[in-house]
């Protein structure tokens, strides 16, 4: 019988203990126990139904996560003049309704937690240029930020409250006109930084910090994935396929999208800061024009809320659970 | 056997479908609260348990499209600056 080092080229560890953080199909003997043990997947990733949310809305904006989730403003079922200043927060359970939006917007972005969230730009109801202001929400209420330079509708932003970025983007939706330009937010004031190297719009994007945000595709027709370190950003390994107008979640080194067109996406991407993976799991619903933001630090678990196209793909909600591991002895008997 | 189910059902939100059913079955959602499931007996098990009407697929295709047809003559009745936002909707051919 050939044994496990002539198999994969690799002799079994031989170890006092289980390691701390052993990766997927590592194998090694403990000595302590006297087992072989290997590291296997649990469970696979999914999504699963969450609770319907309140307000039928999409294309507003988001931020939070799979337990604190934050829908802001958007359009709704009727679009005109259904331009929503509505807020619906999530618990992780049940969706309840929160303070209102100062003005109301829809395709602007956001950033930050449910106690400290923040959203800028977007289009208003009575410009059709960008939006240039921000508003902040401490889990009750909103009130005004700083205002921005540039305009940015159908953008990204990422980081938090106090330490945000805003990248490309439209300044203006007709005749579409977009932006390379980026800026910072520190919780009071923003300021202009390096530009990113594609203008595009409807973006996807991701980064728990505003130092390490990443920006993917767009329209139109774009699988072009740019990465921000602090200065400036670097064009790096593309998704597969065009994406625009969906959620991404996560950092640079564990992001994850999801949802968008064409065709309201149900397929999932995984990102480990070099590479993306198709996921196995997939939305049991297909959707696009999500909620635009979330701020996680990982790609473990994730949530997809107030989407279209349609009125009822506004209230379904849809959460990510990652891939669980799990530590068993080898049994060869 | 036939690959999928047909049925409609009201998604009520969270347990709907859960982490483990998505590993059990094939489950997509589409318009008109049409569901597309697995044909195992677990996706079996799920419609009924959900007080799923199953359908036969040419049932749950003509509901389908009867809804997206109505969502694209109504974007259609949009003003420009309205279709601006969104994208028509597309026809969707069940599985």
């Amino acid at each position: 019988m050939a044994g496990y080092n002539t198999i994969r080229g690799l002799r079994v560890k031989y170890l006092s203990a289980d390691p701390a953080n052993p990766e997927a199909g590592q194998v090694w003997y403990n000595s302590t126990t006297g087992n072989l043990r290997v590291d296997g997947i649990g469970q696979a990733a999914a999504w699963s139904s969450a609770a319907n949310a309140i307000t039928a809305m999409h294309a507003g904006q988001g931020f939070g996560g799979q337990s604190d989730a934050v829908g802001a403003g958007g359009y709704g079922p009727a679009l005109s003049p259904a331009y929503s200043n509505k807020t619906d927060e999530y618990n992780g359970t049940s969706w309840s309704e929160g303070g209102s939006i100062g003005s109301a917007r829809y395709t602007g972005q956001g950033c930050g937690s449910q106690t400290a969230g923040l959203i800028a730009g977007g289009n208003p109801v009575s410009n059709s240029e960008a939006f240039l202001g921000a508003e902040e929400y401490n889990g009750s209420a909103w009130t005004g930020g700083g205002t921005m330079g540039t305009g940015h509708g159908y953008a990204w932003m990422a980081g938090i409250q106090t330490a945000a970025i805003v990248y490309t983007g439209l300044t203006d939706p007709s005749p579409a006109t977009t932006s390379v330009n980026a800026e910072l937010y520190n919780g009071t004031s923003w300021a202009e930084v390096g530009n990113v190297n594609t203008a595009k719009y409807g973006i996807l994007g991701f980064g728990a910090t505003q130092d390490t945000a990443v920006k993917v595709g767009g329209t139109s027709a774009n699988t072009g994935v740019e990465e921000y370190n602090g200065t400036s950003w670097t064009a790096v390994n593309s998704i597969p396929a065009n994406r625009a107008d969906g959620m991404g979640s996560g950092a640079q080194t564990s992001g994850l999208i999801t949802a968008g067109n064409p065709g309201a996406y149900t397929s999932t991407l995984t990102y480990d800061g070099t590479n993306w993976t198709v996921s196995a799991a997939t939305l049991a619903t297909g959707r696009a024009g999500t909620a635009r933001g979330a701020t996680v630090s990982n790609n473990a678990t994730a949530i997809v809320h107030h989407s279209g196209p349609g009125a009822p793909r506004m209230l379904l909600t849809e959460e990510y659970n990652g891939p669980t591991t799990i530590v068993k002895t080898v049994s060869v008997s | 056997m036939a690959l999928f189910i047909y049925g409609t059902a009201t998604n009520t939100g969270k347990g709907f479908f859960t982490h483990q059913d998505r590993q059990n079955f094939y489950l997509s959602g589409q318009p008109a609260n049409v569901w597309v499931v697995g044909n195992n007996e677990k996706g079996a098990l799920w419609l009924a348990e959900k007080n799923g009407v199953e359908k036969t697929k040419t049932e749950a295709q003509a509901l389908v499209t009867a809804e997206v047809t109505a969502a694209q003559e109504a974007w259609d009745a949009l003003s420009d600056e309205q279709k601006a936002m969104s994208s028509r909707p597309g026809q969707i051919t069940l599985p």
